[in-house]
């Protein structure tokens, strides 16, 4: 299936292309939304993102494949993302992760069969303060101790 | 001009010339894997560190310009710049960039086809270490294949990307690109975009380990045991160098050679691996149509004895036409074209046609001809009474037809066939079986293209040695001596020559353009005739 930007998205990349003499240098911000419209990037995606930006498919596959944020198979719903350097890792955080990977019966770096959850671990979220940490798409969830990841898990459908 | 000072050389050079390629010209080995020539510096393997007097770390030489210094700032008082490539900060660095190479190398040089030819072979040898401190587990990868003709070993890969560039800068095909960050980074082709375009194989050539392999001569012999002939490929008028490898009076396979005249660092794929064409029902002995169906093997002295008998009953020598051939070396077209002029006042003799296609051009400059003769040009320069089309012969009656066939690259239709078909008796000169032979009387054999010697003319006017790689069947013979027997049959004329060279003087003392052309001075990499140089 061939990539093609829903509309609304459409419009802000045509607003951005007046922004760059060079349209190569969309490479990134157009990746993230074609990312946010799929979910993930499948080869069909890079290649309908390659060629809006006149780049090599293999070209865009070597940045598409830099970067760790950018995701080439399908995930959940929801993205984990548990801090796992030392303040979280002290006050919990891989309790959280044992706990979760348990509760849905799924390895770190794996998705849950309810296409749900997809729990990684990621190197410092910058929040020690407030350890332990566990990002879910956007937002930050703070202090994570005990049962609170249950709540907060359960409230998202 | 810069005057700089590397490892205690004076140099004057241009400004802005590359340290590396200076040092190099200079004779001063500095090792380097990710710089080539031909593409565009990237600095990424770190080996060619230098130390520039002034600067306190060691610099890239690939990346390091050279200019000119202000007068108050001249090293000494005089030099703009003062390198060493031996100091032991220098070695120090050699030596650990070397390690981090090996890490994951795998080291199995042993049944690596690049072993005996291989860059960190070398390297380390020279200026690497016999040890590494590394104790971890390699990292371990499987084998890709990259696209029809090319694969790639990851282990043995130390990520210099030539290979990348080479697909980005030279063919435009950009079908390789660097996979992932760091420890994961690996060569790669986009999921359905191969590595197949029709200048694939030099990526082998240009790994400087023996990561990108060509399948096809993946396993066969050990590099060392190759007999390395420099030579020019035929296939068509480009006319570009190469390096047949040959074992066993076998070509193994073709390699690029450099040649700035023509086409530069790479050849095609269709030259490459052209030599395959030939291995194959190669031509043993002059072999006659019976009236059967069949061919008869007869001796060489019996086919000339055909061919005088069929030149008296069919109209004698003056009905004799000839077709030149654009697929073999100036010297059989230069002695075909000297015994024709002198069996007729009228024209007589024209140009084998062969397929004729459109050029084609990469992004990088390299031109593969369309012109499939290869010598088409040459052919026509030693040849000077030239018809302008076989059509032309069709004009008066045709007794017996000489046919250069060469590497039977004609395809039979239209003014050919009825030539042929025109003439009583048709003797071919071929070294395989073609759509021209099948339909000839007679045919006499000749060296296949890498057995052969002489000088063949590119379309831009460069003439280059043939140097035969192999030695033809033992009653195979010559090109040019079997035109040149041909022509003493024919004119009752002795034949002067006794070997390839001979010819090649007579072409030099009689062709127009050809007058500074030597045997000495062709060298490996060819002369333009006069013509195409001014």
């Amino acid at each position: 299936m061939s990539f093609k930007l829903k509309p609304d998205r459409a419009r802000k990349y045509k607003a951005l292309l007046k922004q760059y003499p060079d349209k190569r240098s969309l490479a990134l911000p157009l990746l993230h939304m074609a990312q946010e419209q799929e979910g993930f990037l499948s080869g069909d995606t890079i290649k309908g993102v390659a060629e809006l930006l006149d780049i090599a498919p293999g070209l865009m596959m070597e940045t598409v494949t830099f970067y760790s944020m950018f995701y080439l198979k399908p995930r959940g719903k929801y993205l984990l993302q548990v801090c796992q350097t030392l303040s979280c890792s002290l006050a919990g955080a891989d309790q959280m992760v044992d706990h979760v990977a348990a509760k849905y019966n799924l390895k770190v770096g794996e998705t849950s069969a309810d296409g749900r959850f997809t729990l990684v671990k990621v190197e410092c979220l910058g929040s020690c303060g407030t350890a332990p940490v566990v990002q879910i798409n956007d937002d930050y969830y703070e202090k994570m101790v005990g049962d609170k990841i249950d709540r907060v898990l359960d409230k998202l459908s | 001009m810069p005057l700089i000072k590397i490892d205690g050389q004076e140099l004057e050079v241009e400004a802005g010339s590359r340290l590396l390629d200076v040092a190099l010209e200079a004779g001063i080995e500095v090792p380097h894997y990710c710089y080539h020539p031909a593409l565009s510096v990237v600095g990424s393997c770190r080996l060619c560190m230098v130390e520039v007097e002034g600067m306190p770390k060691l610099q890239t030489a690939c990346s390091t310009p050279i200019g000119e210094a202000p007068p108050d700032r001249k090293v000494d008082g005089k030099y703009d710049m003062v390198v060493h490539t031996d100091t032991d900060k220098v070695v120090a660095g050699q030596k650990l960039v070397l390690e981090f190479l090996l890490l994951n190398h795998p080291l199995d040089c042993p049944v690596c086809d690049q072993a005996g030819e291989c860059g960190l072979q070398d390297y380390s040898f020279k200026f690497g270490n016999a040890h590494s401190r590394f104790d971890e587990d390699k990292r371990v990868r499987a084998a890709e294949e990259l696209g029809s003709g090319v694969a790639i070993n990851q282990n043995r890969c130390i990520m210099c990307t030539r290979c990348v560039r080479f697909t980005q800068e030279i063919t435009g095909t950009n079908e390789l690109y660097v996979h992932g960050r760091g420890y994961d980074t690996k060569i790669a082709i986009f999921d359905g975009l191969p590595l197949d375009n029709p200048l694939s194989g030099n990526v082998a050539d240009i790994c400087p380990v023996g990561a990108l392999l060509l399948k096809d001569y993946m396993h066969t012999t050990r590099v060392w045991h190759l007999s390395h002939t420099e030579s020019a490929c035929v296939e068509c008028s480009s006319g570009c160098s190469i390096t047949v490898d040959a074992t066993d009076n076998v070509v193994r396979r073709i390699v690029s050679r450099r040649n700035d005249q023509a086409n530069g660092h790479f050849i095609c794929d269709f030259g490459r691996y052209s030599f395959h064409k030939y291995e194959r029902s190669e031509f043993k002995e002059p072999m006659r149509k019976t009236p059967g169906s069949g061919w008869e093997m007869i001796p060489w002295r019996q086919a000339y004895q055909l061919i005088a008998d069929k030149v008296a009953a069919g109209g004698g020598p003056g009905a004799v036409k000839a077709l030149a051939s654009p697929t073999l070396p100036n010297e059989p077209n230069y002695i075909l074209g000297q015994f024709m002029g002198r069996l007729s006042d009228r024209k007589n003799i024209a140009l084998l046609p062969v397929t004729q296609l459109s050029d084609m051009e990469f992004p990088g400059g390299f031109r593969i001809s369309g012109d499939k003769g290869g010598n088409s040009r040459g052919a026509r320069d030693v040849i000077p009474a030239l018809a302008a089309s076989v059509k032309a012969l069709h004009k008066t009656d045709t007794g017996v037809i000489i046919i250069l066939d060469g590497d039977g690259r004609a395809e039979m239709k239209g003014d050919l066939t009825r030539l042929m078909a025109a003439a009583q008796f048709s003797v071919v000169v071929a070294c395989m079986p073609s759509e021209v032979t099948q339909n000839a009387d007679l045919v006499l054999p000749i060296a296949a293209p890498y057995a052969r010697e002489g000088t063949f003319t590119n379309d831009q006017g460069l003439v280059q040695w043939l140097q035969p790689a192999l030695h033809p069947p033992d009653d195979v013979r010559a090109d040019w001596q079997v035109v040149a027997e041909l022509g003493q049959q024919l004119t009752g004329e002795d034949h002067l020559y006794s070997y390839a060279g001979d010819v090649t003087w007579k072409i030099t003392q009689t062709t127009v353009g050809y007058g500074q052309i030597t045997r000495f001075r062709l060298g490996k990499l060819g002369q333009f005739t006069a013509s195409a140089a001014g």
